[in-house]
């Protein structure tokens, strides 16, 4: 694999995501909207209540880990129902580039802002909170066990999840906004189902963690599919349908 | 060299292209010319590796296309302009061009100076910076066609690269592509334009899904019909038809308005005959003329043939 062909093409996904004044500022407005939701949720138990119910507090970090899932089916729809529109695939596909460099571009290109952006906002959640509750605790409350599990295996598994799932779904698709509602659509309730456990069991690691290998399995899984439908040969005879 | 063997591809039930067999060689102007899904951007899709033949193969420089591993080699020696031209529109001309180059991978150095001259020439260095969405159709083109050779491939692959275009681009676009043809590239497109094939190439190769006629524009006139004279007479009421057509070297005749229409062997030596056939019979002959087929003849023939079943 080629990667100054991988970096090329995410730095040119960029910059026309960047052109299209929507998708940026759904992906600044989303941290910042996330953290101050959960800052304002868990404040509360935070400074009132016993040690033992401040484990609760660790479901309200649990939003952040939808940072990935959200920000790459928005930027993996626009970047590959842009390329369908501008018909600049084909072109592209003349290029020396293989299958799997084309694919890796279109897919790190989400996934690398979906997992930077959520641990943006979980370093953002920590900070705030600690700066909000250690005067009246004495002690840093944040980051816990469950916190590092979600910021770096939780939250990159459910980036992956949508990134391909999203890639998946836009090569099927004509329409920018249809294929980012789609992929919303297939994406969100999927995750709600993986996380019933998770905040049902009262944000307990084990559960965490099982749910984080669920996730894998089922990113794995449609990434052999997703990688399929961004053959060659694929892209010219059939996304044109 | 290019070798297209056995080339056939068959799209679910429908035919794309069958059985292809036909060589281009170095530094030629090579013209796939047929009507409307006739398997033009099939054959050019599968010489360049793009999608993969049912049956046969092609072979660039020896190399076959449907060795997956080695595409990237293959295309970094070609260059192909799709029918769509493709670009990133929200992005700039030269910010196209510049990903393209690096896709190819150039050094940003080598691009800046290749995308400079190249821009030059064709008349899009002002606009450089401008998005691709604020060209014009034949703007677009044109800068496809160059971003096509961004990289000085040694095979050009041109889609209907003529398309949309003006009388004076469409002449830049041609020149550009006999001087590629000078500079020892060869040059492959597609084209329905029977004008265009004849002008620029050195062969055409005539398909309806299959391979109907190949060879260069004259020799396929010279094949696809006897030559035609006329003569213009000054009244031609009361010419017998038939003791034209019982001339031994008169292949067919008609009488058109005040004109006998025949093909013939050779107007060189017949001509004199059916003169003074004329003559003595009391015509008087005006003006004898020779019909000069156009490439758009032959190709109708060929097609409608083709059609008939004949071929
Ligand atoms: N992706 C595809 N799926 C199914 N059939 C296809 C596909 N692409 C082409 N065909 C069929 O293959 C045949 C040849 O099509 P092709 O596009 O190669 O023709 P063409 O000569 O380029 O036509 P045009 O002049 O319209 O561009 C047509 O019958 C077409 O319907
Ligand atoms: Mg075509």
């Amino acid at each position: 694999m080629n990667f100054s062909l991988v970096r090329e093409m995410m730095r040119k996904d960029f910059q026309e995501v960047r052109r299209n004044g929507y998708v940026f500022y759904s992906l600044l407005l989303l941290p910042i909207l996330l953290v101050a939701v959960s800052v304002i949720d868990s404040l509360a138990i935070a400074l009132s209540t016993s040690g033992q119910s401040r484990a609760l507090l660790s479901t309200f970090s649990t939003i952040m880990v939808f940072i990935p899932a959200i920000v790459t089916s928005l930027i993996g729809s626009t970047s590959v129902i842009l390329e369908k529109n501008n018909h600049s695939l084909e072109p592209l596909l003349a290029t020396p580039i293989t299958d799997s460099e084309l694919f890796a571009g279109k897919a790190l290109a989400p996934l690398s802002v979906g997992i930077l952006l959520s641990w943006v906002a979980f370093t953002l959640y920590i900070v705030v909170m600690d700066a909000l509750t250690y005067g009246h605790l004495g002690y840093l409350l944040f980051p816990t066990d469950l916190t590092l599990v979600q910021m770096f295996f939780l939250a990159p598994v459910t980036g992956m999840l949508g990134t391909f799932l999203t890639l998946l779904v836009s090569s099927k698709m004509k329409d920018v906004r249809a294929a980012q509602q789609v992929s919303a659509l297939v994406v969100l309730p999927l995750l709600l189902l993986l996380f019933l456990p998770i905040v049902a069991s009262g944000a307990d690691l084990i559960i965490n963690f099982v749910a984080g290998v669920g996730f894998l399995v089922a990113a794995l899984i449609i990434f052999f599919v997703s990688v399929k439908a961004f053959r060659r040969e694929t892209i010219l005879i059939s996304w044109g349908k | 060299m290019i070798q297209v063997s056995g080339l056939t591809r068959v799209y679910g039930s429908t035919v794309g292209v069958e059985d292809l067999n036909f060589e281009v060689g170095d530094a030629e102007i090579f013209a796939l010319l047929g009507p409307n899904g006739s398997g033009k951007t099939t054959t050019l899709r599968l010489m360049t590796g793009m999608i993969s033949p049912t049956n046969g193969y092609v072979s660039v420089d020896g190399t076959r296309t449907d060795q997956l591993k080695l595409l990237p080699e293959i295309h970094r020696k070609i260059g192909i302009l799709p029918e769509v031209p493709g670009h990133y529109e929200n992005l700039s001309a030269y910010r196209n061009l510049q990903f393209y180059g690096r896709m190819y991978g150039m050094s940003d150095d080598a691009i800046e100076s290749r995308t400079k001259d190249l821009m030059v020439e064709f008349e899009l260095w002002d606009k450089r910076d401008s998005p691709v969405a604020t060209f014009s159709k034949g703007m677009k083109q044109k800068l496809a066609i160059l971003r096509t050779v961004m990289h000085d491939p040694k095979y050009v692959f041109l889609d209907e690269p003529l398309s949309g275009l003006d009388p004076e681009s469409s002449k830049f676009v041609r020149d550009y592509m006999k001087s590629l043809k000078e500079n020892g590239k060869t040059v492959i497109l597609s084209t329905h334009d029977l004008d265009d094939a004849d002008k620029l190439s050195d062969r055409v190769a005539v398909i309806r899904n299959r391979l109907l006629a190949i060879d260069s524009p004259s020799a396929l006139k010279a094949q696809a019909f006897k030559r035609t004279v006329v003569f213009h007479i000054e009244s031609i009421r009361g010419l017998d038809l038939k003791e034209i057509e019982a001339m031994a070297f008169v292949n067919s005749a008609r009488i058109s308005k005040d004109s006998l229409v025949m093909e013939v062997d050779s107007p060189e030596k017949n001509n004199p005959d059916i003169t003074a056939y004329l003559v003595g019979k009391g015509f008087r002959i005006q003006f004898i003329g020779e019909i000069r087929r156009s490439l758009e003849d032959v190709y109708l023939s060929i097609v409608e043939k083709s059609k008939e079943g004949k071929l």
